[in-house]
């Protein structure tokens, strides 16, 4: 299936500056398993160094909804599903 | 108005910001800030120009200001915000307004407000994006709720100059509709700013039961 990546601010950086990619994964595929995707195709990294945990900074989105209001991490995709990593930003 | 505002840094946001609120007549601003204004910071730091350059910001910035509104009072604090004076700086104050350009002085100012149930203004940007969020002690979410472990800080933040603009000027409009009870705040509310494709985004922030500093106890 297709979905939608939206990175925002510094995440951008791993998709060479692009701040959306459209990504063919598997059916059924789970956030997580969306993470670990982006984690070996694209060195996206949204875990905690520490603990491997992930970011709780970093908010995710499907479809606009963030994560810990669905499934958290086992939430399930869909095609078509649009998905948005948003990290806190400092500058001023 | 009879109301007072910290403005807490006057660099990108923190301009845009205290224009509007002073062209309001919000009544007293403290701007604090211990820079000076530098070349770089003309692309977006609109209380400056080039005749300025060198000179310190919370001063300069005041004397803009009293230029714009004579009718206002302005306070310039030519010092940089640490858990030594943030309670000083917070005294006769009604809210404030995020000026700042890192987390740390940001975290000091936070955790601040919450001991002193002062709202919090929360604004940032990061090249061509923005974020705000109004945070009111104990009625909803902090800025340690938002971000609960500590980031890595930028050497370098690059800035497209209307974002702090935009940024700024919404912390400015959240200020009088806080102390007009004017509105709805942004409360809960984390509005991301995505100036590429002009995108607004607006995502419901809930109390962290384990903030650092605002959790249930």
């Amino acid at each position: 299936m297709r979905v939608t990546v939206k990175a925002f601010a510094t995440l951008r950086n791993a998709f060479d500056g692009r701040g959306v990619m459209e990504l063919d994964i598997p059916e059924n595929a789970s956030i997580g398993n969306l993470i670990e995707i982006l984690e070996r195709r694209f060195k996206f990294n949204v875990k905690l160094q520490e603990t491997g945990e992930a970011n709780p900074n970093i908010k995710i989105l499907v479809n606009g909804r963030e994560i810990i209001y669905l499934d958290g991490l086992r939430t399930k995709l869909k095609n078509g599903d649009v998905i948005a990593f948003i990290p806190p930003v400092g500058g001023g | 108005m009879k109301s007072k505002i910290l403005i807490a840094g006057v660099g990108g946001l923190g301009s845009a910001a205290a224009i509007y609120l002073t062209a309001a007549g919000v009544g007293k601003l403290r701007i604090v800030d211990d820079g000076k204004v530098e070349l770089s910071n003309l692309n977006r730091q609109i209380l400056y120009s080039t005749s300025d350059l060198g000179k310190p910001k919370a001063l300069t910035a005041s004397k803009k200001l009293l230029e714009l509104n004579p009718g206002i009072e302005v306070e310039p604090v030519q010092e940089r915000i640490t858990e030594s004076n943030i309670h000083e700086l917070l005294d006769g104050v009604d809210l404030v307004v995020d000026g700042q350009d890192n987390f740390k002085t940001r975290f000091i100012i936070n955790q601040a407000c919450i001991e002193e149930s002062k709202p919090f203004i929360h604004g940032a940007v990061y090249a061509a994006e923005g974020r705000l969020m109004t945070i009111i002690p104990h009625r909803g979410p902090c800025l340690r709720c938002l971000i609960p472990h500590e980031p890595k800080e930028l050497d370098v933040v690059p800035v497209l100059g209307p974002l702090p603009g935009l940024i700024g000027v919404l912390e400015g409009l959240e200020a009088i509709k806080l102390l007009t009870g004017f509105g709805k705040p942004a409360r809960g509310k984390l509005l991301v700013v995505d100036g590429e494709t002009l995108s607004f985004y607006s995502i419901d922030i809930k109390r962290y039961p384990k903030c650092p500093v605002c959790g249930r106890k």
